[in-house]
């Protein structure tokens, strides 16, 4: 199977630049991009996928 | 039983930012009892089980010692200035409360269907309290507008710290337990305890904390989901229905579970009902979330041969309110944007209405409190800056 990212690595979504996940990352976890500051969700983790976080009203 | 001295404040030289001792607020909150309970012990598969009372902290949940703290910080460095929260319940009560005591005052958010009666406690601190489908957003988008704090614990950076002095109180048992079971909803007294148990040994000399063990309802499992053995379907259940699916603290919750070697424990309305149950017949009255702690303490016990612990009874029973929740009731909610909006404002104080409401709408307060801002339904960020202009207008602050 094709793994297109490096385990850790997912790209942002807003910018494409690369964020380092950790390696005890948790599915749905938030995280931010270092270089465009948006907020993202861990979407899942292998490979790692990133997706831009919506505060879920309740 | 007795509350000891110090409460949160006890610590004061572990928070950041540090609050010097003439700006500390407190109603007494911290240090709250922790009970042993034999006859609670056996049929949950225990040999020791101890309570850990925080529904006795003065608004009746743990929400206090944040609250505490938060508004200490806030009260130093906006006096007089309006704060905000979104909350279904026991935050809004606490952060109300503290605000009061701050002399901020605070715009309380809240979803329709919220217990009249927590909104009866909020308004009797002298909370404006605002009724949104969409509270959570509207709350931050308030907050931005008028330049306001958002006290939402999910989001608050500061929301955290008054909760280590619980973890330090729970690091401190004499003799040592092995678990503590404790509700988490957005994670935010779940981080302050883990972060507690990482100093435990530096602060209250407790070498080898508890584990820690993270409960949810099967409705918002984001954090004990993981961790839990057990699928549970997430269902249309009552249990943390409030809390949020999503919460920015999931992966330090997680991480700090995992690595004081506790687990997750996702628990049903039944399996929590069935926990009140023996509460009650020892009498002790508290919220579902904490009769689930106890559940997943028995849970424990018997998936993990877990012997002795502690669980932190987080919050009181609600008053029950009598009739529809007041987001039904469109002659309970006036209508946003009118100065005739604002219930209680210059009327004559006759002091805080006796005891806890039940069934209370807006129509219903006879007794406003001085300062009380009232409810409004709201549906935009305009809407809400008229009324919070308007009640400026009234206290004549300049704006």
């Amino acid at each position: 199977m094709d793994e297109p990212y490096m385990t850790g690595l997912a790209l942002c979504p807003a910018c494409g630049t690369e964020v380092e996940i950790d390696s005890d990352a948790v599915l749905g976890e938030l995280v931010f991009c270092g270089e465009c500051g948006v907020e993202l969700e861990l979407i899942a983790l292998s490979p790692v996928r990133l997706a831009l976080y919506e505060d879920e009203e309740k | 039983m007795r509350r000891t001295t110090g409460g949160v404040w006890r610590f004061a030289s572990e928070y950041e930012p540090f609050v010097p001792r003439e700006a500390r607020l407190t109603l007494g909150e911290g240090d709250t009892p922790l009970e042993a309970h034999p006859e609670l012990a056996a049929p949950f598969g225990l040999d020791r089980l101890l309570l850990k009372r925080e529904d006795q902290n003065p608004t009746g949940s743990h929400k206090d010692r944040g609250a505490a703290y938060v508004l200490s910080v806030l009260g130093r460095t906006l006096p007089g200035e309006w704060v905000v929260i979104s909350s279904s319940g026991n935050a809004a009560v606490a952060a109300a409360a503290y605000a009061a005591l701050a002399g901020l005052r605070l715009a309380a958010f809240v979803a329709p269907g919220t217990p009249p009666a927590k909104i009866g406690a909020m308004r009797r601190q002298g909370a404006t309290v605002f009724v949104s489908d969409r509270a959570v957003s509207l709350a931050s988008e308030t907050a931005k507008a008028i330049g306001a704090p958002n006290l939402r614990p999910s989001v608050d950076p500061l929301a955290v710290e008054g909760f280590l002095s619980l973890g330090w109180e729970l690091a401190a048992a004499e003799p040592p337990v092995e678990a503590v079971f404790t509700f988490a909803s957005s994670g935010t007294s779940l981080v302050g305890i883990g972060r507690a148990f990482q100093r435990a040994a530096a602060v209250v000399g407790s070498s080898r904390p508890p584990a820690l063990h993270v409960v949810q309802g099967a409705a918002a499992q984001s954090i004990a989901g993981p961790l839990d053995r057990r699928r549970t379907v997430a269902t249309a259940s009552r249990l943390g229905a409030h809390g949020a699916a999503k919460t920015r603290r999931l992966g330090e919750a997680v991480r700090l579970v995992r690595r004081s070697g506790g687990g997750g424990w996702v628990i049903t309305d039944d399996e929590a009902a069935a926990a009140s149950a023996h509460l009650s017949a020892a009498g002790i009255a508290v919220a579902p979330e904490a009769a689930a702690a106890l559940a997943a303490a028995g849970r424990a016990a018997h998936e993990v041969g877990i012997r002795s612990a502690i669980v932190v009874m987080t919050g009181g029973a609600s008053v029950e309110g009598e009739g529809e929740a007041l987001g039904s009731d469109a002659s309970a909610v006036r209508s946003s944007g009118s100065i005739d909006g604002i219930a209680g404002c210059g009327e004559a104080a006759a002091g805080p209405a006796e005891g806890v409401a039940s069934g209370v709408s807006d129509a219903a307060v006879s007794a406003p409190v001085p300062g009380d801002g009232g409810v409004h339904r709201v549906n935009s960020v305009a809407e809400v800056r008229a009324v919070l202009a308007a009640l400026d207008r009234r206290l004549g602050v300049p704006r």
